[in-house]
């Protein structure tokens, strides 16, 4: 009797067990289902707070006289603000082009910056690798040494599998 | 919140490596990168953060 | 305690979940995510673990990590100090992706966590990425203490180590370092004979039989210094991986008489004689190895893994011709298997936690350790799409199946839990006929759409591997290549043509037959897989052949399926007869007409 209860809160489990594995890797059931369509995320938060940045530098701007561009900026403003408000398929598409711009302008601010740094930092990181005759990659090739086999030094340090390093 | 979190904890990693190794070339590298971070595009992923405030 | 281990942003994520030391479940992102080698961060492949283990949200205990993402970035840094102003472009394309991604490994980890509703715990570890390799080597094997060679591309600087285990305890004693790699000297090979670096590996070592170790000499004499006991140095003013983004340069080419094989064009003698030398060199310095771990840890048994210890001809060398009794290798050797690793490091060494290994079996349950769907599932789901399928039970499913085998139909098979790691081991295979003097090049051709060179693995019972073998045990997981008997291999005509050279006959079993003679066999066993087994025992009783052919269940350049889904659309855009899901039994004869765009292949990067 016992072992029969126990066959049965085993396959119980295991049809538990498949249940979960099945919801968590298969979504064919949500697939098939005719489910509402998504919600689009709303827009008005966004172009509230997208406002708000640009009034933070229109003022600045006013601040220093430039008011041609504090024009420029209060238009934008506004049409941000009355597509994020009222029309949210055209502020998605200026949100569109922004982040296709972020992307172009992120693309080329990386080969700005990211390409000198490389050139500084690590050249001259070479040079002085060069006059002080060291390699750390080890790279000669023949050599002498009788093993290429590195002794391992024993590990001491009581963090060493929490640490990264 | 968490983000500063987990710089800390990064900047504290590094310093543990340069503090062993006595590797202290690497901070200042490291320090620069997280400072790029922000503006860098990797691959093909979306526009940084900073961005898209604009 | 439960322990989730992870590896990604490399090739091939994983997760893997550890729960007392016990592996409850691993499987890699791609086979959810449908991208090969998927390297993101392994989402799916953790809600996959959480949900077969039914982790409540606090019920974590602690996270492992596969490598140590600040010691790895030190030596990227060191790489461009050592060949600036050289080696711009690797820097471009590799340091943003470090900046964003992968020094925020915590962040992820929490993140993913929090997407799954799971607590963070406060345990993170960080074993090293050859100490996760060694542990997923070392303790699922069967032997309570090993030596342990661990052999890849490249971790922090590690790219081979030997290591000692004995009980919980596990100690790497000795290390190579990068930019010296054997995983690296095989990759720049698979590169310059045209194949995918990271996957088309196995490729170049299925071409190599065809070829003669014409340039053994000349690759010892120029790209590596080898010593006694296996330890080496490559010649860097060979190679392009530290200061640009191909693995050889112009001077590689020179040496070998021209530029490297452009993917897809005619694979030439040149390339076959290429592919046989570095293997040999390749098998050479791994049995050197081999023998030094063996002398300085004084171990009866070998532990293996590492990307290179997929290369199972080596291995197959290794346990003929090494110094070891016998040797077991991971399933998941590559670095998905380094998040099992990971996970079982903590358990023991982190942990301190006891290990008993018995001597005899493994704690791999079979590297079958992926979702599984049941009849009820898999008959909803045919029921809702209107896929017309037989169900058979008992003692039919296997004689049916057996009949449509010995009838030469070619069989795709979903059983039970997907497998952990690159082989399909029964679960989600392609089966047919090893008698079949076509069903290679059907195989090739018309089901896996991919170069009909490439050889087909036998699964075997595991009691008569012997009877078609020169092997004397078991090889569970496909790792390990040994000759087809003798005496049932046919004498032939070493025709130069390698066209005629595979379709010729070599032996009774024809289609596992490789052109040396050889096949990469899979022995099974009752114990870990019944069904599979009941199948090829009926296929026995029928035909008085107890192998069959397994392939895995996918085309070129597609994951191994894991959903009856995954595996129906896989059935209705190839050429395959019948599908099994469970015991449902698919004919495709019968199916409604698949819709698709013609074009589904573009879906996929050759590999």
């Amino acid at each position: 009797m016992g072992e029969l209860q126990d066959k049965m809160t085993g396959d119980s489990d295991n049809a538990d067990r498949l249940r979960r594995v099945a919801a968590a890797t298969w979504a064919w059931r949500a697939a098939g289902q005719v489910t509402e369509a998504p919600r689009e995320a709303g827009t008005v938060r966004p172009a509230l707070i997208q406002v708000a940045v640009m009034l933070v530098i229109v003022a600045i701007l006013y601040h220093f006289e430039h008011m041609l561009i504090v024009k420029i900026v209060l238009v934008f403003a506004t049409v941000s603000l009355v597509c994020g408000l009222f029309i949210p398929a055209a502020y998605r598409r200026i949100e569109q082009f922004g982040q296709f711009l972020g992307v172009m302008v992120g693309s080329g601010l990386t080969w700005i910056l990211l390409l000198p740094f490389f050139y500084i930092c690590f050249t001259i990181g070479r040079l002085s690798q060069l006059i002080r005759g060291k390699d750390p990659l080890h790279r000669a090739c023949p050599t002498d040494d009788a093993t290429y086999w590195i002794d391992r030094q024993p590990i001491t340090r009581d963090d060493y599998y929490k640490r990264q390093y | 919140m968490r983000f500063i979190k987990h710089l800390a904890g990064l900047l504290g990693e590094f310093f543990g490596f340069a503090w062993q190794n006595k590797a202290w070339w690497i901070i200042p590298i490291v320090l620069m990168f997280l400072l790029l971070m922000f503006l860098v595009v990797a691959g093909q992923s979306s526009a940084p953060f900073i961005y898209t405030l604009f | 305690m439960n322990i989730l281990g992870i590896s990604a942003f490399y090739h091939d994520s994983a997760a893997a979940l550890v729960r007392d030391g016990e592996i409850v479940a691993a499987a890699q992102e791609e086979r959810f995510t449908r991208k090969k080698q998927d390297f993101d961060f392994p989402i799916n492949a953790i809600r996959y673990c959480m949900a077969e283990a039914g982790i409540a949200a606090d019920e974590l205990d602690a996270v492992a990590f596969y490598d140590k993402p600040v010691t790895k970035f030190a030596r990227i840094l060191e790489t461009y100090f050592g060949v600036a102003p050289r080696g711009l472009r690797s820097f471009m394309m590799a340091v943003p992706l470090w900046m964003k991604q992968k020094l925020w490994i915590p962040l992820e980890i929490e993140k993913a966590l929090e997407r799954c509703d799971i607590k963070m715990p406060g345990d993170v570890y960080f074993p090293e990425h050859h100490e996760s390799h060694a542990a997923s080597a070392f303790y699922p094997s069967p032997y309570q203490s090993a030596a342990v060679l661990t052999l890849d591309g490249v971790g922090e600087w590690a790219t081979s180590t030997i290591g000692h285990g004995r009980g919980n305890q596990l100690e790497i004693l000795k290390d190579i370092r990068f930019p010296h790699s054997l995983g690296l000297l095989y990759s720049a090979f698979t590169y310059f004979t045209g194949f995918r670096v990271n996957s088309g590996e196995y490729k170049l070592m299925g071409l190599a039989p065809y070829g003669q170790p014409k340039y053994v000499d000349l690759i010892y004499d120029n790209l590596l210094d080898v010593r006694d006991d296996g330890s080496f140095r490559l010649n860097q003013s060979y190679f392009g991986y530290l200061d640009g983004l191909r693995m050889t340069n112009d001077k590689f080419a020179d040496l070998f008489g021209g530029p490297a094989r452009s993917a897809e064009s005619d694979i030439t003698e040149r390339e076959m004689d290429i592919a046989r030398s570095i293997q040999v060199v390749t098998e050479e310095i791994v049995l050197k190895m081999a023998r030094y771990a063996h002398e300085i840890t004084g171990e009866k048994y070998l532990c293996l893994a590492g990307g290179v210890a997929l290369n199972c001809v080596a291995n197959g060398r290794l346990l003929k011709e090494g110094p070891f009794e016998d040797i077991w290798i991971q399933p998941a050797a590559g670095d998905a298997g380094g998040s099992l690793g990971a996970a079982l490091m903590v358990w023991h060494m982190a942990q301190k936690n006891e290990r008993q290994a018995d001597g005899k079996r493994d704690q791999m349950k079979g590297s079958y350790l992926g979702p599984e769907f049941s009849d009820e599932e898999v008959g909803a789901y045919l029921e809702q799409n209107n896929y017309p399928a037989r169900k058979l039970e008992g003692e039919d499913w296997a004689q049916e199946l057996a009949r449509l085998i010995d009838e030469e139909n070619v069989l795709g098979l979903v059983l039970g839990r997907m497998e952990f790691g690159p082989r399909s081991l029964g679960n989600r295979s392609i089966i047919g006929d090893a008698r079949s003097e076509k069903m290679q090049s059907i195989m090739n051709l018309k089901i896996k759409y991919r170069e009909s060179f490439r050889p087909f693995a036998p699964s075997c019972l595991e009691e008569k591997v012997g009877d078609y073998f020169d092997l004397d045990r078991p090889s569970p997981y496909m790792l390990l290549v040994a000759p087809v008997r003798e005496d049932r291999c046919l004498d032939l005509d070493q025709a130069q043509d390698i066209r005629t050279r595979i379709n010729q006959a070599r032996s009774d079993v024809p289609a596992i037959t490789h052109v040396d003679y050889s096949a990469r066999v899979q022995s099974v066993s009752p114990d870990t897989n019944p069904r599979f087994y009941d199948l090829i025992k009926a296929f026995d009783d029928r035909t008085s052949y107890g192998i069959i052919i397994n392939t895995s269940f996918n085309v070129r350049g597609e994951p191994i399926v894991c959903t009856p889904e995954d595996a129906y659309r896989c059935f209705m855009r190839t050429e395959m007869d019948y599908l099994v899901l469970g015991s449902y039994v698919l004919d495709k004869k019968v199916q409604p007409e698949w819709a698709e765009k013609a074009d589904w292949r573009e879906d996929y990067v050759l590999d």
